[in-house]
Parts: C-alpha cells; sequence; structure tokens
C-alpha cells in the first residue's frame, strides 16, 4: 500500500493542518468505511436503509421459531441490540478472514465515532420522565445505581482484577445497561477484549439472576408491582428486567416496564460516575502501575462536557419527541459502524484473555445488590414507604 | 514486536490506538459532527420541517 | 338502536356444547351439529400476529384497494380426561378481502400465505321459503351452513320490529339489518307532506317487512317480539372459484400475429366483435385452443354467469388463461408498478394486452381442499354483491389432541418452491380438564406466544384466533366488552405516537374519541343499576364520561380538551319513555322522566358529498362533508359508494353528536329494478323509524336528497323525585307539590278522567280532562308526544298522569303524580354549572329521549399551574370527577387520573398513561355510548392486550401499522 507508510503516529502530528486532518485523506479511509457501512446494513435495520437480510431480522425469526421465554424473545434476553449485533458480525468476519490492511485507516474512524455517538445519546435521558414513579422507587433506583458501582469497583480491586476491566463491568452492571460497557470504553480507555469480556460478565450474571429472582421474589412474597422494580433494579438488560419480571406474573412484567424508565434515565450517571472515580483515582495514583483505567487522560474530556450539556439542555426539553427518536436513529447509525470496526478490531483470544475474574467480580457484585435490593424492598413494603399497586 | 493483526497494518498504524493530538482531533470532530447533527435535527422540528 | 347486545356468551356456548354432544362428527353431519355460523369459546386466546399470517392492502387491476387478511380460527372445542376434541368445521382457515373479489378485475386474494388473483367464480343463489327463528337463537339456514341470528326484538307503539344478522360459516357478518312486518312500509314516506325545519313528530312508525342488501333480500312474514317468520331469504353462494397462485404476465397484443409465451404462441386475430386468440405450441403446429373473446373492462355486468364466458380464454390442461385488457400496467393505482401515476407514459395508446394466468388452482364448494383431503372448502361471498368474500378451510373430520396427540397440520399450502402444510396447531400438558400449552406455528416456523395466559391455571377449551382478520368483530360481538373489561388481562394502553404534528380540531362534536384511549370499564361513583318501569321491565341505567379530540400543545406545554370534548353521558339499554315511570341516572341521582318535547327535522334539496378526502392524509378525520340535521343533533355522511351492476350505490350513515353512528349504515340505489335482470336489489329510498331519506338522484360522488327527515328532541322535563301512584275517585283531592289536585268526573265508559289544579287559595290554576284513553290513543302510546300529551296534566313543577295499563279501578281513576319537575332544554347551560351545556339526544326511530350528555361548550386547557379539572357539578355544588394531571412534561403525558368521590371516599382510576399519551381521550363507565365507540376499535384493542411479544417496542414497531387493524381504520364511520 502506498500511502500506508506515512500514516504512523509521529507522521500524524507532523502532516497535520487542522483537526480535520484526523479524517485523513478519502481515498485512504474509504474501503474501512465502505466495510462498517456493510457489516452495520447487514446487521442492523438502520433507518434509511431498508435491507431485509439483517442479522437482527435473522434473530427475529429465531425468536418467532424458538418462540418466547416467559413472553420475551430469546435473542432479546441474550441481548441482541444495534450494538452487539455489527460488533458479532465483525468479529466473526475479522477471526474468519481476518482485517485487510488498506481496512485500517478508515476503521480508525471508530475514535471520531465513540464521542460522536455518546454525544448524539444525551435526548434518550429525560429525567422527568422517571418523576411518575414517585420518590421511593427513584431513590431505590438511584440508590442501587451508586451502590453497585461503588461496590463493584471495590471488588474488583478486591478480587485484583484489571481497573479497567473493572470499571467497565460496573458501569455496566450499575445501571442494568450493557452499551455502557461500549460507552466507557473510550473514557476508560479499556481494550476491546476486556469490553466485552465485561459484557459476557455483565449478560451471563443477568441470565441467572433473571433465573433466580422469580423464586426469591415469591420466597419474600414480594407483590407484583414491586417484584417489577426489583426486576429492573436488581437484574436490568432489558428483557432479561421484562422476562424476571413476566416469570413472576403479568402484572409484574407490565410494572418492569412502568419502572424501566427510572433506570434508562440516569443511565449516564452511572457511567459518568464510574468514570469520574476512576480519572481522579488515577490522577492520585499516577505512578501505580496498576492503575490503568483513563489511561493517558489528563484533563476531563470535552465531549463528556458536551454530553453534559446536551444532558441539561434534554432535561430542560429543548428536544421534543420527533427530533428525540430522530437523533436516536443517528445513535443507530453510529453506533454501528462503530460496533463493527469493534468487531473487527477483536480476535477471540482477545476476548478470553481478561479470564474469568471478571465474572466471578460480576457474580458477587450483582448478588450482593440483589440482597439488599430485596432487603431494602422488604423494608420499604412492611413500612408502606413503597406503594403496592391494588 | 507483535504486531496485532486485526488492528495494526504492515505500517504500523493501529487503528485502535488512540492518543496524542489525534486523539484530540477526532474527539473534536466527533463534537462538531455531533453538534451539528442535533443542532439540525432539532431546529429543523422546531421550524416544522418533519 | 334501542336495546344493546352486550349479550351473556352462555347461549352460544350451548349451542356448542350441544353440537359437541354428538359423537362422529363428519362431513355429513347434520348442519345445526357442525360449528358452523358459531362463534370460539368467550375466553378464547386472540394472538393478532403471526408472520404467516399476512394482512396487507393490494389494488386489482383498476386501482381499488383491497385489505386482504388472513387468520386461523378453534372453535367448538371441549377438554375432558386429558383429551381436547375439536369437532369437523371447529379448526380452519380464513382468508378475508375489504370488499369482495370478483372475476376479470385481477383481484387480489390471499389464499394460505399465496399472494393469488382471483380469476373465476360460478355464483349461484340460495332461496328459503317460510323460515322462522326464535329471539335468541341461532338457527341454521337449511344445510347452507349459515345461521340465522335473531338478535334482539324491541317495540314501537308496543308492536315489535326485530334486528337480525345472517351469519356466514366462519362467523362473519355484514350487518344487523332491522326488519317488522306490522308498520308501514319504506314506500309509504312518499305521501308524507311535510315542511323544512322543524316539523311536528310523525305519526307513522316506518318499518318495511323486506330487507335488500345487494344480492340478498330478507322478506318477512311475522316478525314478533319471541319468533321472526320469513316468508324467503334469498342469498348469493358460490360453487367454484379459480385463483392463479401467480402473478400475471402482461404482454402487448400484435394484431394478427403472435406473442411467444415461454413455450407457447398467443395469436390475436381482429374480429368485427373481439379477437380470436388462438394458443399454439411454440412452432405455431398444435393448436392447444382458440376462442373469440372481448377486451376486458370494468363494467360489472360483464362477471354475469351468462356473460363472463365471453371475456377469456381457459385452458385447463395446459394451466392457462388468457383475457384481453386495456393496458393493465400503467393503470392508475395499480400495484404492477411501484409508483402510481394519474395518466402513465404511453396511456394514451390506449393499448391492448393480455393478460395471461397460469399456475391456476379451482376450488368447489363444500368440497375438499385440492391439496389436502383434510380439510374442505367453504366460499363465502359477499353478501352484497355475490363474489367472493372469504375462502374457508375447515377441518373436515373431528380432531382430538391429547399428551401422544399433540400436533395437528394444517392444508398445505401451494408453493412455488415447496408445497407444505400452512401451519401447525400444537396443544400440549393436557392435565385433567386443562390444557397448559397452546400455539400455532407458521410456515416460516415461527410461533405465537403460548395461548394459554396463565399456564398454571391452565384452560378448559383450546379455542383461538390466530391473525388479524376483521371477521373477527362479528365473531367477537358477543363477548368484546366482556374481554375489555376484564382486568386480568390487564389494561393495557397504548404509548402514543408523538408527532410534530397534533391532532388539532377546534370542536369535538360528532367526534369520537382516539381509538388507542384508555377504557375503564367500572368507576366508583359513576352509576350502573338495574330498575323496573310500571310495566315491570328491566332498565339497565348507567353513567359514563368520555375525553374526545384532546391533545398536547406541546408549543405552550399545555394539554386542550376542545368544546364538546369532555362529555357525560347518561343512558338506558334502550330509550327512555314517558308514561311509564322510567328512570335514568343525572349525575348520579336518579331522575324520573315525565315529558320530552321532539319534533322532525326535515331538511329538502339537500347537496351531500361523498366522504372522500380525509385531506391530511394522517387519519386527522375532518367532516365537512357532512351535511347536519338541525344543530348539534346529527349529521348525514355519504361514507362511500359502489357500483352493483353498474348502478352507483351510495352507502349512507347518521352520525350522532356523541360521534356514534346510529344504526348500521344504509345503501341507496336507483333503478336496480328486479324485472330488468339484475342480479342486485337496493332500496330506492331509506325509512326506518322517523328517520327517512327520499333521493333525488344517487351518484357515485354526489347524492342529491329531495327530502332527509330525522326526530330532533328540544327538551326533556323530569323530576328527582319518585312519582306517587294515587287512586282517585270524582271529587277527590290530593296534594301536588304546591298545589292541590281534584278529580271532577271519572268516566271508565268514555276512558276519560277530569282534573282540576287549585292554589293554595283554592283557586283554579289550571284543569284539563285526560284522554279518552281509547283504542286510538293506546294505538300511538307512549312514543306519540301528543298521544302522550292527552293523557298528563302539567302545570309549573307539577304532572298528573293517567295509569296507561290500569286506568279506573272501581270508578276511581289511577293517576301518577310529579313534583319537582324541571325542563331541561337542549343546548342551554347546566342548571348547576354553567361550564356545561345539557344536551338531551334523541333514539332516531322514535323521538324518545335517548341520553342526556354534558359537554363543555368552551375549550379546558389543562397545564402545570392548572392539573385539574373538575368535572361537572350536581346541587350539592361538587364535582361528579375531577381529571387529575399527575406529571405532564409539555409534552408527554405520563401519569393521570380521573376521581371521583363516593361514599365520602376518593375513587381513583389507574394511572390512565401507563405508557406516555399525547391525549387525554378516555372511555369511563359502559353505556352504549362507549360501547359503539369501543366496537370500532375493538381489533387492536384486544390485540394490544395479548401481544406480548411487542409490549416493549417503541409504538411504531406495534400492530398499529397493519392496516387491517390499524385503529379499525376499515370500518367507516
Amino acid at each position: 500500500m502506498s500511502t500506508a507508510n506515512t500514516a504512523t503516529f509521529t507522521d500524524y502530528d507532523r502532516t497535520r493542518t487542522s483537526f480535520f486532518s484526523a479524517l485523513y485523506r478519502f481515498q485512504r479511509v474509504l474501503p474501512g468505511l465502505l466495510a462498517m457501512l456493510m457489516i452495520s446494513i447487514f446487521s442492523n435495520n438502520l433507518a434509511g436503509a431498508p435491507n431485509p437480510f439483517t442479522l437482527e431480522n435473522l434473530f427475529h425469526w429465531l425468536d418467532g421459531v424458538i418462540g418466547p421465554v416467559n413472553h420475551q424473545p430469546v435473542f432479546g434476553i441474550l441481548n441482541s441490540n444495534f450494538v452487539w449485533n455489527p460488533l458479532l458480525l465483525g468479529l466473526i468476519i475479522g477471526n474468519a478472514f481476518g482485517v485487510p490492511d488498506t481496512w485500517k485507516p478508515g476503521l480508525s474512524y471508530i475514535h471520531m465515532l465513540m464521542p460522536l455517538g455518546i454525544i448524539m445519546l444525551a435526548p434518550h435521558f429525560m429525567l422527568w420522565h422517571a418523576t411518575k414513579l414517585g420518590v421511593v422507587p427513584i431513590a431505590i433506583i438511584v440508590a442501587s445505581l451508586f451502590f453497585t458501582a461503588t461496590a463493584t469497583l471495590l471488588i474488583a480491586k478486591w478480587f485484583k482484577l484489571d481497573d479497567r476491566h473493572g470499571s467497565i463491568i460496573a458501569g455496566g452492571l450499575s445501571t442494568g445497561d450493557p452499551h455502557v460497557c461500549a460507552i466507557l470504553m473510550p473514557l476508560i480507555k479499556a481494550k476491546g477484549g476486556q469490553v466485552v469480556n465485561a459484557l459476557v460478565c455483565v449478560l451471563v450474571f443477568g441470565l441467572v439472576a433473571m433465573m433466580a429472582l422469580p423464586y426469591l421474589g415469591a420466597w419474600l412474597d414480594i407483590p407484583q408491582s414491586c417484584f417489577g422494580l426489583a426486576s429492573v433494579v436488581g437484574v436490568g438488560n432489558g428483557h432479561q428486567a421484562l422476562s424476571a419480571a413476566f416469570a413472576r406474573g403479568y402484572e409484574a412484567g407490565r410494572y418492569a416496564l412502568w419502572y424501566d424508565i427510572g433506570r434508562h434515565v440516569i443511565m449516564p450517571a452511572g457511567f459518568i460516575y464510574v468514570f469520574i472515580v476512576m480519572f481522579i483515582r488515577k490522577l492520585r495514583y499516577r505512578n501505580d502501575p496498576s492503575v490503568k483505567a483513563t489511561g493517558h487522560l489528563n484533563s476531563f474530556p470535552l465531549w463528556l462536557g458536551v454530553f453534559i450539556f446536551f444532558w441539561i439542555l434534554t432535561t430542560l426539553h429543548v428536544f421534543k419527541e420527533p427530533a428525540h427518536h430522530a437523533i436516536f436513529n443517528m445513535v443507530k447509525w453510529d453506533f454501528s459502524l462503530a460496533a463493527s470496526a469493534l468487531g473487527l478490531s477483536l480476535s477471540f483470544k482477545d476476548i478470553a484473555r481478561p479470564g474469568l475474574k471478571g465474572l466471578a467480580v460480576t457474580f458477587v457484585a450483582g448478588s450482593l445488590r440483589i440482597a439488599v435490593l430485596l432487603a431494602a424492598l422488604v423494608v420499604c413494603i412492611k413500612t408502606g414507604l413503597l406503594p403496592v399497586a391494588p | 514486536m507483535d504486531r496485532n493483526r486485526h488492528t495494526t497494518d504492515e505500517s504500523g498504524f493501529d487503528f485502535m490506538a488512540n492518543s496524542g493530538q489525534e486523539e484530540q482531533d477526532r474527539d473534536t470532530l466527533g463534537i462538531a459532527f455531533a453538534v451539528l447533527i442535533i443542532a439540525v435535527l432539532t431546529v429543523f422540528q422546531y421550524w416544522k420541517l418533519y | 338502536m334501542h336495546k344493546r347486545r352486550l349479550k351473556t356468551i352462555s347461549l352460544v356456548f350451548f349451542a356448542w356444547l350441544t353440537a359437541l354432544a354428538w359423537p362422529g362428527l363428519a362431513r355429513s353431519a347434520a348442519p345445526e351439529d357442525l360449528p358452523r355460523g358459531l362463534t370460539p369459546a368467550g375466553d378464547m386466546a386472540f394472538m393478532p400476529k403471526l408472520a404467516g399470517l399476512r394482512n396487507k392492502t393490494y389494488h386489482n387491476q383498476y386501482g381499488h384497494e383491497k385489505s386482504l387478511s388472513e387468520a386461523i380460527v378453534l372453535r367448538g372445542s371441549d377438554i375432558a380426561e386429558g383429551r381436547a376434541t375439536v369437532p369437523a368445521g371447529g379448526l380452519f382457515y380464513i382468508s378475508e378481502t375489504s370488499g369482495d373479489a370478483a372475476p376479470l378485475s385481477r383481484d387480489p386474494f390471499l389464499v394460505l400465505g399465496e399472494h393469488a388473483y382471483l380469476v373465476d367464480l360460478a355464483t349461484d343463489q340460495h332461496r328459503i321459503q317460510n323460515f322462522s327463528v326464535a329471539q335468541g337463537e341461532k338457527k341454521p339456514v337449511g344445510d347452507t351452513g349459515y345461521r340465522m341470528w335473531f338478535d334482539y326484538a324491541t317495540d314501537h307503539y308496543e308492536k315489535p320490529y326485530a334486528e337480525l344478522a345472517l351469519v356466514a360459516p366462519s362467523g362473519g357478518w355484514p350487518l344487523e339489518f332491522p326488519i317488522a312486518s306490522e308498520f308501514p312500509d319504506r314506500e309509504a314516506v312518499l305521501d308524507l307532506k311535510t315542511g323544512e325545519g322543524h316539523q311536528p313528530q310523525l305519526e307513522k312508525f316506518y318499518l318495511d317487512s323486506e330487507y335488500l342488501y345487494g344480492a340478498t333480500r330478507f322478506k318477512a312474514a311475522k316478525v314478533g317480539f319471541e319468533e321472526a317468520t320469513f316468508e324467503s331469504i334469498t342469498f348469493p353462494a358460490i360453487t367454484e372459484a379459480t385463483f392463479a397462485m401467480s402473478r400475471p404476465v402482461a404482454l402487448e397484443v400484435r394484431q394478427e400475429d403472435y406473442r411467444l409465451y415461454f413455450d407457447k404462441r398467443i395469436y390475436a386475430f381482429r374480429r368485427p366483435d373481439g379477437f380470436l386468440v388462438r394458443v399454439t405450441d411454440f412452432w405455431g403446429r398444435k393448436v392447444f385452443g382458440e376462442k373469440l373473446i372481448k377486451p376486458v373492462t370494468a363494467q360489472g355486468y360483464k362477471t354475469l354467469m351468462g356473460e363472463k364466458d365471453k371475456y377469456h380464454l381457459t385452458l385447463p390442461e395446459i394451466d392457462l388463461r388468457v383475457e384481453i385488457i386495456i393496458h393493465p400496467s400503467w393503470m392508475k393505482h395499480s400495484d404492477f408498478v411501484p409508483w402510481r401515476v394519474g395518466k402513465a407514459h404511453g396511456f394514451q395508446h390506449g393499448k391492448l394486452e393480455f393478460v395471461i394466468y397460469d399456475d391456476l388452482l379451482t376450488v368447489r364448494h363444500g368440497e375438499p381442499w385440492p391439496l389436502d383431503e383434510r380439510y374442505t372448502v367453504i366460499l363465502e361471498p359477499d353478501l352484497k354483491t355475490g363474489m367472493l368474500k372469504r375462502l374457508v378451510l375447515e377441518n373436515a373430520e373431528a380432531l382430538v389432541f391429547d399428551n401422544q396427540h399433540t400436533r395437528y397440520k394444517g392444508p398445505v399450502k401451494w408453493s412455488e418452491v415447496w408445497n407444505r402444510p400452512a401451519f401447525t396447531v400444537v396443544a400440549d400438558d393436557f392435565d385433567g380438564d386443562v390444557v397448559r400449552q397452546l400455539y400455532v406455528r407458521d410456515y416460516y416456523w415461527m410461533r405465537t406466544d403460548n395461548m394459554v395466559h396463565w399456564p398454571a391455571d391452565g384452560r378448559y377449551n383450546i379455542d383461538f384466533f390466530v391473525g388479524s382478520s376483521p371477521v373477527l368483530e362479528p365473531i367477537l360481538e358477543h363477548s368484546f366488552l366482556t374481554r375489555l373489561a376484564d382486568p386480568s388481562l390487564g389494561t393495557v394502553v397504548e404509548e402514543s405516537r408523538f408527532t410534530s404534528y397534533p391532532k388539532v380540531i377546534s370542536d369535538a362534536s360528532f367526534y369520537e374519541p382516539d381509538h388507542t384511549a384508555p377504557f375503564v370499564p367500572r368507576l366508583k361513583g359513576l352509576m350502573r343499576k338495574l330498575s323496573r318501569n310500571r310495566k315491570g321491565e328491566r332498565l339497565l341505567s348507567a353513567e359514563s364520561i368520555f375525553i374526545r379530540g384532546s391533545y398536547v400543545d406541546y408549543d405552550n406545554n399545555r394539554i386542550v380538551i376542545p368544546p364538546a370534548g369532555l362529555c357525560y353521558s347518561s343512558r338506558n339499554a334502550r330509550n327512555i319513555r314517558s308514561l311509564a315511570g322510567e328512570k335514568f341516572f343525572m349525575l348520579g341521582k336518579w331522575a324520573y322522566l315525565t315529558s320530552f318535547e321532539s319534533s322532525t327535522y326535515v331538511r329538502k334539496n339537500v347537496h351531500l358529498d361523498a366522504w372522500k378526502n380525509r385531506p391530511m392524509g394522517d387519519g386527522n378525520l375532518m367532516y365537512w362533508q357532512d351535511e347536519l340535521l338541525g344543530v348539534r343533533n346529527k349529521a348525514l355522511r355519504f361514507n362511500k359508494s359502489f357500483y352493483l351492476d353498474d348502478r352507483p350505490v351510495a352507502e349512507l350513515s347518521l352520525m350522532k353528536y356523541s360521534g356514534n353512528r346510529w344504526g348500521a349504515h344504509f345503501f341507496l340505489a336507483q333503478g336496480l329494478d328486479p324485472q330488468g335482470g339484475n342480479r342486485y336489489r337496493m332500496p330506492e329510498l331509506f325509512a326506518e323509524g322517523a328517520t327517512y331519506i327520499v333521493p333525488e338522484y344517487v351518484g357515485a360522488n354526489y347524492v342529491k336528497l329531495k327530502e332527509f327527515a330525522t326526530p330532533s328532541i328540544e327538551a326533556i322535563s323530569f323530576t328527582y323525585k319518585k312519582p306517587k301512584e294515587v287512586l282517585l275517585s270524582p271529587g277527590g283531592t290530593v296534594k301536588l307539590g304546591g298545589f292541590t289536585l281534584r278529580c271532577t268526573t271519572v268516566d271508565a265508559a268514555a276512558r276519560t278522567v277530569a282534573l282540576q289544579l287549585l292554589d293554595e287559595h283554592g283557586a283554579t290554576v289550571t284543569e284539563k280532562v285526560l284522554g279518552p284513553l281509547d283504542a286510538a290513543t293506546i294505538d300511538l302510546l307512549p312514543q306519540y308526544q301528543e298521544a302522550a300529551r292527552s293523557v298528563q296534566l302539567m302545570y309549573a313543577d307539577v304532572q298528573a298522569e293517567m295509569d296507561v295499563k290500569n286506568p279506573f279501578e272501581d270508578g276511581k281513576a289511577r293517576l301518577w303524580l310529579y313534583t319537582g319537575i324541571q325542563r331541561l332544554e337542549r343546548d342551554t347551560p347546566f342548571e348547576f354549572d354553567a361550564r356545561f351545556v345539557v344536551h338531551p339526544d334523541v333514539c332516531g326511530h322514535c323521538y324518545q329521549f335517548n341520553e342526556i350528555l354534558l359537554d363543555n361548550p368552551e375549550p379546558i386547557i389543562l397545564d402545570k399551574a392548572n392539573p385539574v379539572y373538575e368535572g361537572p357539578r350536581g346541587r350539592d355544588g361538587k364535582p361528579l370527577f375531577r381529571i387529575v394531571i399527575d406529571d405532564f412534561d409539555g409534552e408527554m403525558i405520563h401519569a393521570w387520573h380521573i376521581e371521583t368521590e363516593y361514599r365520602g371516599k376518593i375513587e381513583k382510576t389507574d394511572n390512565l398513561a401507563f405508557r406516555p399519551r399525547k391525549n387525554l381521550d378516555v372511555l369511563v363507565g359502559v353505556t352504549g355510548t362507549v360501547e359503539g365507540f369501543l366496537r370500532l376499535s375493538m381489533l387492536p384493542r384486544l390485540g394490544f392486550m395479548e401481544s406480548w411479544r411487542t409490549g416493549a417496542k417503541a409504538p411504531a414497531t406495534k400492530l398499529s401499522g397493519s392496516v387491517n387493524t390499524g385503529g379499525s381504520a376499515h370500518i367507516k364511520r
């Protein structure tokens, strides 16, 4: 490749003219962009790309063939979504056929796409949408988020888990949203393998929790509406929480849908919290070789500030519904492209490398959360703090 | 050095590497596009174009 | 309509239990033993969506839109000792089209998942003489597979008229028709001489003994309250249908030459009266067939059995059918091309083209499905046109499911690739009398959710309905309200779709609530009670609240309920009559009707445009074509038109102020003379009760009405005080409010009573001779206002009336006394709360008081500063209910409820925005009005409840997008 030798790190600083230089030359990035585009449009049903042959549709068909589990689609429970579908496809292509060198300059756009996508996520989190839940459920959701994040980070430290890996697990587990694993990647400066490994940890724990929680709920005689809250907070991960709730009963499932908005809108607080904790820790223990999270970051990333700014605008209701949906469609595009690059960058070995320690951390932290949550719920129900739907 | 065949090309360009000025520029681009997209979509809705 | 049809399902249950009692049900079973025409159990599962059941809108070659749908139904099953039995005809597949499918128009039709085209039909007629049916019965009509359902009978002047429906084997019927044998026929309205505007009440009640509906005709001999006897029933039958299973090929005709169609030549030789079409082999040596055919055009008469052979060359032995058509591929709205243009390129040449169909599949009514002997073909015609409406494939032999035999395959479908069973029914985990696992898998191997919603409890039958076919609506007529009100299914409210353009209406009169509006069947504080009138008839009185036309004005962070948007409605199960002490609820209190003031509102020379335009294209309906009858009374709407034997037929409906439709749609067509060899008949004018329409001209998009009249009610008088019964002998007196009532004479022979009303000083304020209550008067009671008034003495706030049934006893007069009477005049502010306007509504048949509505004349604005609005206040100054907005962010309503105060306790509904909503439209309580609204949104409502698989998805991905169920858009209002 004739232009490849100019593309070293030091070369960039020398040839840079403006920040647009990070886009490189069009011919150079085109193959990689096309690869991302193709993987994306064969993974997800994206706005403006009406391709019926997508992984998303394949999973949907398989869901129909397998049949619902507790009224939830199986691939939904396995958390198939617009991030993990292209990642999976990228992973398969990269491992089966390798990644041609010509694609690599284009694939580097992932670093632009990550902040771009995360900022565009901001209109998704309208805090006031949760106010309908009432004070106590909100308090439980918020407390659970910070408790789980803190506990996971501490347990990870105790288990001597790589702090980047631990941070990603903390983010994913505390928010009950596996997307956070990806969102934290550029902030924590985690390796792709760690991110996917952490995701697997969070999902595997979610599956176990999903199956166990209905029994615990029945054993503790938690009313169905409150059990909806328990599933959302204790299991999370979208369909996993719904499946746990529907396993308990129809009303529980309905209330899981109702409470989920509370968990959803404060999701950014989860990843911002994990990042800030790890960032401060890094600044404090700069010379400690075991402190790897947030990598070489020396200042608070500007784009995270921009995200927070838009989050505030969202809270002020600047983004109305149609715009919110339009922006979210762009997020889907953005994350599809980024995730295909991420998938291509990984070998199966990278994912296996962090080992099973992360899984142990997840199980310990997740179980602790469930224990504390159920105890808190029982107390709140007994004292009448938590309203029980008739 | 062992080259990661998935991410690094023959010349040593690693597309998953992200640091220094290049990282800042990529962040800047991300911010610029994000602000642009959000602004356009929001303003167009305010103007009732969709 | 008078009587509401909230029927128990037990009757149907009984009918099929009887059917089940017969062993060895087979094709030869007696009609009453087959479940044809019967519905699945009331607790059957309804799954609206399964990938293999298609639900699509296509266009035929003339651009007519046809909404096609498929469904799989199981009915009549029973489980005992771990075995489920399904009688023959219990499991069936339905394919339905929105209009009908006729030959020569390339009408699309779904056949077991394949997009096929109907190419030919053989039609016939059923004629049944001297048929009787008892009230409530669904009686087999001969061995046709149809049943006649006598829904109910009600009365006018104490004479009966009835509503019946002819139920097809699948359970579908197009409408309930009114019929009577004791009233003047519709033509008699031509003798009326009335002026315009408000006119006196009509004395006669018009209802024909003949109901005409295109190809169907019912002629009643005697319609009673308990039994209806028909002199004759004539309705269409289809004996044979041919489908082309693949898309036709269109080739331009080359005159005196041939076109190659794969390995065949198709020649066209011009003749004076058409083309001689000849089909040969590739070399032109072997002639497979030739025939003189004429080009097909849109005239309907060409589908006549004696005509249609002139328009096609069909060669079954080489699986080919050729028609000649004028340039079909470029027709406006054709789905041959993805785009549609007004006048396509090249259209002006008027080219002739062959349309060549192959993959022909012919099915015969009552015979096995050609691909699978286990299923019998039923061809159901549209009762109006006689053309194909539904294809039904039903199991020929009884089926048994148990833990060893868990699956039964559906009929084998035709496929380009692989003929395979179209579906599999799986019933498993039988346990005594219950089943715990039931689902259907389609030919894509995709399955439904478990149709036993509570597997721990199990189900006592395996009845189900899978798919979104509109035939479900008549099928569910018996049980939809119970199903909607069943709290165990949860009150699921669909999330709204938020757009930049909310539906905004300036006045909600004549509009109905949003189809996704939450329905609250019961709220304490809204009354629902049974009472008896003087005659001992049971009357169900109920109150309801509904909000219609509300929207979020997100630019101004507020919620708007437009004028007439917030309605309180109270009505009885039938109209409320005077002279019977009938009562109704008025803001939670019993009120007794004392009298009413009605008139006939007449308009002459009315132009009525077809209601074609939905200008926003977003379902944001506008009703400017409606013609109003009086102010806030009723509106006449020209819903659609169609042709029968090339005559335009207008389909009209009468909308009530409440947004509900009055009765069934009615049809008008001129010149369909039975002597002229027409297949069809439609009435030339409409008369039902006191509503009549005399058209001057009926066109395809315009109807000119010579005269058009319907009742209008101006005022009612009522009292909250219970009427008192007294027996007065001549000279006797009784206290009547602030007055004294004195009976001067009682003349039992002349059937009169003379009364005097005296004030506290003994001075006569009024006197009247009530009666004579003779046969002529009784014949007009209770509905005829003047007759009713003749036996009532009214003065100030008191009233005395004769007992109509037993007016005299031992020389004494039996009287009913009312005090504290108030008059409610239409469109005046409500006496205790001027924020609301009173609106008594009238029955369209009979001038009687039907419903009391209170609604807001001014818009109601709710926002963060004013989150509560009080409903109408009664005498005690307390509101009947409160609307409370709990959580509103300026765009989405996240939480709101309605609360009442009942016996000192605040009663709240659930959150009515369980999922974010963009309006406050709601239906609370069950009255006929609410029932009408629910009926129009029945399918999506029931569907949302059970489509759990889409529960977590965004609204855009839900069932609403489906063509046949999107807010029941197929039901014309």
